[in-house]
């Protein structure tokens, strides 16, 4: 019961975020700073994970390959593919919910606590488009860009490290990054980073949002908002998964 | 002119409200005065609807409020400013953006034009010097001047001011209380200020209305307060202990 009133009343929030914008020129510039704040301040957090993520898949796949029949050049393959099909978007997404999640549940949770959404409604600002809207448009359009920049440096990383190591000689593993590549993959990609851009701005904001009590109350709004939204955003990875793959 | 009629209101099984009626006129500076906790802030969210009463009307000018639709409620709120008891100033920006705001999301005005405002605004509150500082880096009665001159920026027809000089000093205190009176007469504007500052209540209270425990108890100038033989607002009037002195000084000359 309880989940179907949050459904409800996450749909009804987003109704009312999805406005057109009182001020284009004032929309516009949040969303810049949101895309700066969030977009620019996650890549030094996305390069260095992508980067470890690359290595590892080559080390593992590497010693998993045991038959001399097996070419070498599968390790490029197959990190390619990991980092798209499911790294980029899933674990990258997993983990911009801790980072830009809780900190948009935290900002709105500390504005309503401290009155400032009263402020803004008051004054007749709609306010849940005002703070909302530009912080899921900013997310729609940086996820998919920092999941293309994330695949970037997995493959690359990946290559230095079979390269380092001598488990892959760079070749055959440029090779493999190119061997029956289909761009429908990538189109898979970059729909579930849409699609996950969305999850992961609009749920902490409906925790954020609806927050109430004081600065306890936003902290356990912030861990709320990163448990559901991780779910959700497992759940969505299955359904779109299913969806594009079968 | 602003009237409550008969609002209630309880938060679960707390009766808060137990049916107030006010009436506010045109350009009238009103004190709401009562101990903590008396429901004078739940009286004010009712009327600008952040809190919706369950029963009884609040109307603008004749316009019943909670039975506006959407677009003309907001109509309404443009015309009101509102200072909050915690301030509640936007801390992502500076003081004079915070001032800009109300403008520059419902004013034609250009940039400029806005920045000119603005500045006019925090230099009658004297905080020229603050424009460029953020919320954090202000005193409790710098933050409510910010407050009041946001409220006021847009021009509005009602002034809401919820405590503007709880937690501020005396001297302080004293110059919100005359700020706020000069802004009312300067701008004709409907102002109803919740406080339980008596001395505010002596210096700047044309009407004053006392709130006992979620009803209207009294109602009356600030003259006629010292006067009054009801027996609640006498405490309330004469808590402090100085007070009480002069009283009974005054009573045995
Ligand atoms: N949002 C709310 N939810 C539940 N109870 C509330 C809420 N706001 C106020 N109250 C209760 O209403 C009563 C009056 O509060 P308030 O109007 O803030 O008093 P005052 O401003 O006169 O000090 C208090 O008992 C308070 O606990
Ligand atoms: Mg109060």
């Amino acid at each position: 019961m309880n989940i179907l009133r949050h459904i409800g009343s996450y749909a009804l929030m987003l109704s009312k975020t999805l406005k057109k914008p009182e001020k284009t020129r004032v929309f516009w510039s949040r969303f810049v700073r949101e895309v700066s704040v969030m977009g620019i301040g996650s890549l030094p957090l996305v390069l260095i994970i992508s980067f470890f993520i690359g290595g590892v898949i080559v080390i593992q796949t590497a010693s998993n390959i045991s038959s001399p029949f097996i070419p070498a050049y599968l390790i490029g393959f197959t990190t390619r593919q990991s980092m798209i099909l499911e790294f980029s978007t899933t674990v990258i997404g997993l983990i911009l919910i801790g980072k830009v999640g809780s900190s948009i549940a935290t900002e709105l949770g500390t504005m309503r606590i401290t009155e400032q959404i009263d402020a803004l409604e008051i004054m007749g600002v709609n306010s849940k488009s005002f703070l909302i809207l530009p912080k899921i448009f900013a997310l729609v359009f940086v996820n998919p860009l920092l999941t293309i920049f994330s695949i970037g440096i997995g493959i690359v990383a990946g290559m230095w490290v079979g390269d380092l190591t001598g488990l892959c000689p760079m070749k055959q593993y440029v090779l493999g990054v190119q061997y029956s590549f289909k761009m429908s993959d990538v189109t898979y990609s970059l729909i579930k980073s849409i699609v996950f851009g969305f999850i992961i701005s609009s749920i902490p904001a409906y925790f954020g949002y609806f927050v109430k009590g004081g600065a306890v109350d936003v902290g356990k709004a912030s861990t709320s908002a990163v448990v559901y939204t991780s779910i959700v955003l497992l759940f969505m990875n299955y359904v779109i998964t299913q969806l594009m793959l079968l | 002119m602003i009237e409550l009629q008969n609002i209630k209101k309880s938060f679960g099984d707390n009766e808060v409200l137990k049916g107030v009626s006010l009436t506010f006129e045109t350009g009238s500076m009103n004190l709401i005065i009562g101990a903590s906790g008396s429901g004078k802030t739940t009286i004010a969210k009712c009327m600008v609807g952040l809190h919706s009463p369950d029963s009884g009307k609040v109307l603008f000018d004749g316009r019943d409020f909670h039975n506006l639709n959407f677009k003309e409620q907001k109509n309404i709120r443009k015309d009101i400013g509102f200072l909050f008891q915690g301030s509640a100033l936007f801390d992502s920006m500076t003081v004079e953006e915070n001032v800009s705001f109300p403008l520059q999301m419902f004013s034609s005005l250009s940039k400029n034009e806005v920045k000119e405002r603005a500045q006019m605004y925090l230099e009658k509150v004297g905080l020229s010097h603050a424009l460029k500082l953020y919320p954090s880096e202000l005193s409790g009665g710098m933050m409510k001047r910010v407050g009041i001159a946001r409220a006021i920026s847009a021009g509005p027809k009602y002034l809401f001011c919820d405590e503007p000089n709880s937690g501020l000093d005396p001297q302080t205190s004293v110059v919100i209380d005359e700020l706020i009176s000069s802004l009312t007469k300067e701008f004709n504007i409907t102002t109803i200020i919740i406080t339980h500052d008596m001395n505010s209540v002596m210096s700047i209270g044309q009407n004053v209305f006392f709130i006992h425990k979620g009803n209207l108890l009294w109602k009356g100038s600030s003259k006629e307060i010292l006067t009054t033989k009801e027996k609640e607002l006498t405490d309330f009037v004469y808590a402090s202990s100085f007070l009480k002195e002069v009283k009974n000084q005054i009573i045995s000359k």
